[in-house]
């Protein structure tokens, strides 16, 4: 799970519903870092007639549905300062940097 | 009018009613982070003003920061600027120039613009050839629409400060002399730059 992908809201939370975001939503991640264990995500009005809506979810409420094609390199172009030690990814239930380093130690248990 | 009256006159004027926030007792911003630590709220400083540390906005409603976009844990009986206990500042400014401002809009933006929104682009007459014109006019209408005070800030989290500004994109071919009004939106980073999160949001009116 990375910047661009895809992603399904699996899990409500009341935060989600403030922010007008509902179960089975499908948006794109649309900043790179991880923040706190948020991603940012866009979703789009396909009509292109309302405002893109904007919400931060936890990476544990997400499904990727599609994912993005983007490099690493494209990535770190993103990350704020192009510093390669924000968390950007989540892999195999590990939160990662894009020099390798896992965040959580247990995997899938993202405050580990 | 007094002479020290004017010259009081001229400065507010010259200042434009821009401001940044400052909070002296923390250095970290929205882009300069303790990375290990993620974005929890750290040293006593909470996430949001940690947001808005350092970056420029128009004094005024909906602009800068108020206690309306923020939603902040509440400490009662401390004194502060956005909520309780808060250690920011604001600041008069002298108005920026596009020249300032620095547009962070990685190629990636583009991209996903042109596979998102490639509908509301082709309705507006552009195709897929139009990537560098569609980027540039977006580039110099956001500038803009910046420094004109032309947007709103819509929330401040974890995240940043997220921005939605108001862009007048021209028709090409055969819309050309058209003009669509559309959204953008941008983080608001310090010292003048502006992060992109959406290039276009949406239409919000046909002229």
């Amino acid at each position: 799970m990375k910047i661009y992908d895809r992603v399904k809201v699996i899990r409500m939370r009341d935060e989600y519903a403030e922010q007008g975001v509902k179960l089975n939503n499908v948006g794109t991640i649309i900043q790179p870092e991880i923040r706190d264990n948020y991603f940012y995500v866009v979703f789009t009005d396909p009509t292109f007639v309302k405002d893109d809506e904007f919400a931060e979810i936890l990476i544990e409420d997400l499904e990727v549905v599609e994912e993005s094609n983007i490099t690493d390199a494209q990535i770190l172009e993103e990350l704020p300062l192009n510093n390669p030690k924000w968390w950007c990814k989540v892999e195999g239930g590990y939160i990662l940097n894009l020099l390798g380093e896992k965040k959580n130690k247990i995997p899938y248990d993202y405050n580990s | 009018m007094s002479i020290l009256d004017d010259v009081q006159s001229k400065v507010k004027s010259y200042f434009n009613k821009w401001i940044q926030v400052v909070d002296f007792e923390n250095e970290v911003t929205i882009e300069y982070f303790p990375y290990s630590e993620g974005a929890k709220d750290i040293k006593g400083h909470c996430g949001q003003c940690i947001a808005v540390n350092r970056c420029w906005f128009v004094d005024d409603n909906d602009k800068k920061p108020s206690k309306n976009n923020m939603k902040i844990v509440k400490v009662p009986l401390l004194p502060g600027l956005y909520h309780p206990g808060c250690h920011c500042m604001e600041f008069p400014i002298i108005k920026p120039s596009k020249i300032d401002i620095t547009l962070i809009i990685p190629m990636g933006k583009l991209d996903w613009l042109f596979k998102d929104k490639i509908g509301l682009l082709n309705a507006w007459g552009y195709s897929e050839n139009d990537r560098d014109e569609v980027l540039e006019i977006i580039k110099e209408k956001s500038k803009e629409a910046y420094i004109s005070g032309n947007y709103r800030i819509r929330k401040i989290n974890r995240h940043g400060a997220n921005a939605t500004f108001y862009l007048e994109m021209p028709g090409k071919n055969e819309k050309a002399g058209r003009i669509y009004k559309c959204l953008s939106s941008y983080m608001i980073f310090p010292n003048g730059k502006l992060k992109s999160n959406t290039l276009i949001g949406g239409a919000y009116e046909n002229l």
